[in-house]
């Protein structure tokens, strides 16, 4: 079930609202257990068998963790070692299963030049999230942070239909106690009214931002398919088309996630923070899918040797990190590349600041003018990335890549030359071509990227929107509250929320999945 | 991969009125409710008549016998209850039908010459599989009055390599009657129609009207509860009427010859061809997607049932014309040079080349419509022309035919590179 869908705004939404707080009254474990079974009947919409998988998996992971945690509390370090070993090789063989056979087949019958042998293994939806989410409750229960939980709780920490399915990836640590609070079952109005706006600016990101630049994006995307080389312009438009998509898109949908968790009373940790606000490669990871990027920290990066003080294995770290998170989101060579492309600018990045650091002391604190420059690099280095992140195939990214470097030539679309009246002739003048074109890059693309840039760089986030309702969790320290657009529970933005949320339902009949469904 | 961000719940500053959110919330629900609840209401009403019924279908059929006027009865996607009036109300005065999904609704009576007169009996969404039977149907019960059959092989967007076969089909009047062509609609497709983006604005269009009506209640009464519009003029002088509740006061519908107006649709314009082309000619576009798995061959099912029809209308003095409908210009060359689509487009135009000849029947292929004089802006879409290009393409046939230059077989005929 989509989160843009009439069956679950309509439907799915109100009787499960209404449904857990009348059993809250009677009894709060009764009213998670009703929670966690309309997240498992949530899941199993999309295809009813693999509701089994998802439930061997928390089932398996549950008692593996509390034999773990019991293990630990005993002191019995070796069995504790063994079973952590095992839960999680079992986790990650489940996931490799699933996501990387067809991959690693084809890739066996390309060396082998065999026939087509891949079993057409169906990828379930969100087991990246929810395998990841129990590995991190199996290391935690190995490092002796699991309490004793209850078997509903975890089930519904695990299955909670608002994160199901694309995240954001939370903690046990964060839910299970507001799971057991009592005034989680408490209907608010409060939560209620803060949850509801927050998951309506998402679902308009997601309806009316996402899904109205997402037409743009296919067309000059299968231009290498097909074998034409795109110009230097319908390059960079595609991919910062599809920058745009992708950020409204998840975004809009980790919004979501949070209102509608919030209108349950529980708080999740943002997903996104102004990615592209960032001025550098490693501040755009710490507001772009912010609890993966946790995720990884904690369970790979550190691990791995990330914050020694030692170079060599810093760098390693960083550089295998960036490496596994780009196989994460898919199976394929075009998220190899992307995860390598990341991998060496994070350590890039890190060299720079070393060096910065050594030549200009301590703390050096950039100009206005240098942090906008340093934007628009990074924003152009992720751009480059995204190439091979949304190609189907490493050869058309790197056709594109090439366009983007302009090695396929610089050119106007000719239409631009009557439109641009004495601009235009000044430029053709001035030698810039324009040629004919293929009509990609017209006025609505245009638009669509001017206006969604100025709300990335310039209008401040949903977090910062509702920062004086505390929103959510792993809100930054130094998170300025919006200046103009900040919510307040006024008649007036009660209307406006209104007509954004009808903007977006009546556009729902064109609804499409969310982008991050297939990670 | 450094700290940036603070784990745990961050304390809120509690800013003072907290109490407004139940308020909040009653006006946010409020409005939602009371907006897409008046649409949904507004909408259902209209939805009830916008499916149309037995009693509307011949009201329109009627009218449009009477006046020759532009019309036609809700639902849009479903026309042979109307057209199979239309059908028995013009055989005594014409010798020609043409058969074939809305791709062949811009054919108009004018593409032909004054001998062959022509009901086009095209409907929205009609493959192979049903257009033939119709066309077996009308040379079975009309077969003295009617000479020609004009029948739409639409390969662009894979019609002829469908799987299945074709039915059998009832064109009386009674079964029209009976209502059974009319399509049944689950409530949940009803509800999810009635709010959606077309329908809302099209609400919005028909309440400015009768906001800008004189008499405003008889306006929405008229809007909301008749079965019909007045009549009016369209900007070429002939007379309208809308049953349906969307489209209104563009004549959109159906002329007298049974095409179609397209009037709901823009024209493409030349800079959004090229874009189109470039688009429909790709690998994931709906045409490539469309015609590439068939790997060009042709359900047998279809030319087997059409060479017997073919031979037994000769039999009674008829001919049978096939066309493929004229594309965008040079959408068919793209898709012929493209690296996927290629060979499939010439292996069905070989096929097509090579069953024609065989059974005597002569296929206008009207594909690379650029070949004929048609331009851009005669197109709706990638596919569906307008009157003026079918009617060069047409204008060209019946030349040629008059010289004898036409055989059996595709016309134009295949040249040395495209019978590869």
């Amino acid at each position: 079930m989509l989160f843009n869908s009439y069956a679950f705004i309509f439907l799915f939404l109100p009787v499960t609202f209404v449904v857990f707080f009348l059993i809250a009254r009677a009894s709060h474990k009764l009213a998670a257990g009703w929670l966690a079974a309309m997240s498992l009947f949530f899941y199993g919409w999309w295809n009813p068998p693999y509701v089994t998988l998802l439930l061997a998996s928390i089932l398996f992971n549950y008692v593996m963790g509390m034999a773990i945690a019991h293990a630990e509390m005993r002191g019995e370090a070796r069995r504790n070692r063994w079973l952590t070993v095992f839960a999680v090789g079992t986790d990650l063989a489940l996931l490799g299963y699933y996501k990387y056979t067809n991959f690693f087949l084809e890739n066996v019958n390309i060396l082998l030049e065999a026939g087509p042998l891949s079993p057409e293994i169906i990828l379930p939806l969100g087991i990246s999230f929810f395998t990841f989410t129990q590995i991190a409750f199996i290391v935690d229960a190995h490092k002796g942070k699991v309490k004793e939980y209850s078997f509903v709780h975890y089930c519904l920490f695990v299955s909670y239909f608002p994160h199901l399915i694309a995240g954001p990836i939370f903690h046990h640590a964060e839910m299970m106690p507001q799971f057991g609070q009592a005034s989680t079952y408490r209907l608010q109005a409060e939560n209620v009214a803060v949850g509801l706006t927050i998951f309506i600016i998402g679902l308009f990101k997601k309806v009316i931002l996402a899904d109205g630049i997402q037409p743009y994006v296919g067309a000059l995307f299968d231009l290498p398919k097909t074998g034409v080389e795109p110009t230097f312009l319908e390059a960079w438009a595609g991919v910062t088309a599809y920058s745009l998509q992708l950020y409204f898109d998840f975004s809009g949908y980790s919004d979501m996630a949070i209102g509608l968790s919030r209108v349950f009373g529980v708080k999740l940790p943002i997903n996104f923070h102004s990615p592209y606000k960032a001025a550098n490669i490693a501040e755009l990871w710490q507001r772009w899918h912010i609890t993966l990027s946790r995720f990884l920290r904690e369970y790979v990066f550190t691990p791995m040797g990330g914050r020694r003080k030692n170079w060599a294995p810093r760098y390693w770290s960083l550089f295998a990190t960036m490496v596994l998170c780009g196989i994460w989101h898919g199976a394929g060579w075009t998220y190899v590349v992307f995860g390598l492309l990341q991998g060496f600018y994070l350590c890039v990045n890190q060299a720079w600041r070393t060096l910065r650091r050594r030549l200009a002391g301590e703390k050096p604190r950039p100009t206005r003018w240098g942090r906008v420059v340093a934007c628009l690099l990074t924003f152009a280095a992720w751009l480059v990335g995204l190439a091979f992140f949304r190609s189907e195939s490493v050869p058309d990214a790197l056709v594109l890549v090439q366009s983007m470097f302009g090695m396929n030539g610089f050119a106007l679309p000719d239409y631009w030359l009557a439109k641009w009246g004495a601009l235009g002739q000044w430029l053709a003048a001035s030698g810039v071509p324009f040629t004919e074109a293929r009509g990609l890059v017209r006025g609505g693309l245009v638009n669509w990227i001017i206006i969604l840039l100025a709300i990335v760089w310039f209008a401040p986030n949903t977090q910062q929107i509702m920062a004086h309702y505390s929103p959510a969790l792993l809100l930054p320290r130094d998170m300025e509250p919006a200046r103009w657009f900040g919510w307040r529970p006024s008649p007036a933005l009660a209307v406006l929320a209104a007509g954004l949320a009808i903007a977006a339902i009546v556009n729902l009949h064109r609804h499409s999945e969310f982008l991050y469904f297939q990670f | 991969m450094t700290d940036g961000t603070a784990t745990g719940v961050t304390p809120a500053s509690v800013p003072a009125g907290r109490q407004a959110s139940p308020t909040y919330l009653l006006i946010l629900l409020g409005c939602l409710g009371v907006a897409l609840g008046g649409v949904l209401a507004l909408n259902l009403l209209l939805g009830q008549r916008s499916l149309g019924s037995v009693e509307m279908v011949k009201a329109a059929s009627d009218w449009q016998q009477m006046t020759r006027g532009v019309t036609y009865p809700p639902p849009v996607t479903a026309n042979r209850p109307f057209k199979t009036l239309r059908l028995h109300d013009r055989i005594p005065e014409i010798n020609g039908v043409v058969f074939g999904p809305s791709t062949a609704m811009g054919l108009t009576a004018g593409a032909f010459p004054k001998e062959v007169r022509i009901y086009n009996f095209s409907q929205t969404a009609n493959p192979l599989h049903s257009t033939i039977p119709e066309a077996e149907y009308v040379a079975r019960h009309f077969g003295e009055r009617v000479k020609w059959l004009f029948l739409s092989i639409d390969w662009a967007v894979g019609v002829p390599y469908q799987e299945g076969a074709p039915g059998t089909m009832d064109l009386s009047r009674q079964a029209v009657m009976k209502g059974s062509a009319l399509p049944e609609v689950s409530l949940q497709r009803k509800l999810i129609d009635a709010i959606s983006w077309p329908r809302v604005r099209n609400l919005w269009q028909l309440l400015r009207g009768v906001w800008r009506s004189d008499d405003k209640l008889a306006a929405f009464r008229r809007a909301f509860f008749e079965m019909s519009s007045g009549d009016y003029r369209c900007p070429d002088g002939t007379l309208a009427r809308d049953f349906d509740t969307i489209n209104r006061g563009i004549c959109a519908g159906f002329r007298y010859d049974g095409s179609a107006t397209f009037t709901d649709g823009t024209r493409v314009n030349p800079d959004r061809g090229q874009r189109l082309v470039q688009a429909a000619a790709a690998p994931s576009s709906k045409y490539s997607r469309a015609i590439v798995p068939s790997g060009g061959n042709l359900n047998p099912a279809f030319f087997e049932r059409l060479a017997s029809l073919a031979r037994a209308y000769r039999k009674q003095g008829g001919t049978l014309v096939l066309f493929a409908p004229p594309l965008i210009p040079r959408l068919e060359q793209a898709l012929a040079e493209s690296k996927h689509a290629g060979i499939v487009v010439g292996r069905t135009k070989a096929a097509l080349d090579a069953w024609g000849r065989r059974e005597g029947v002569v296929i206008i292929d009207a594909g690379a419509s650029e070949r004929f004089g048609c331009v851009t802006q005669e197109f709706l879409d990638e596919h569906h022309a307008f009157g003026e290009c079918y009617s060069k393409v047409f204008g060209r046939f019946w030349k040629a035919r008059a010289a004898g230059r036409v055989q059996p077989g595709l016309w134009p005929p295949l040249t040395r590179g495209e019978s590869r």
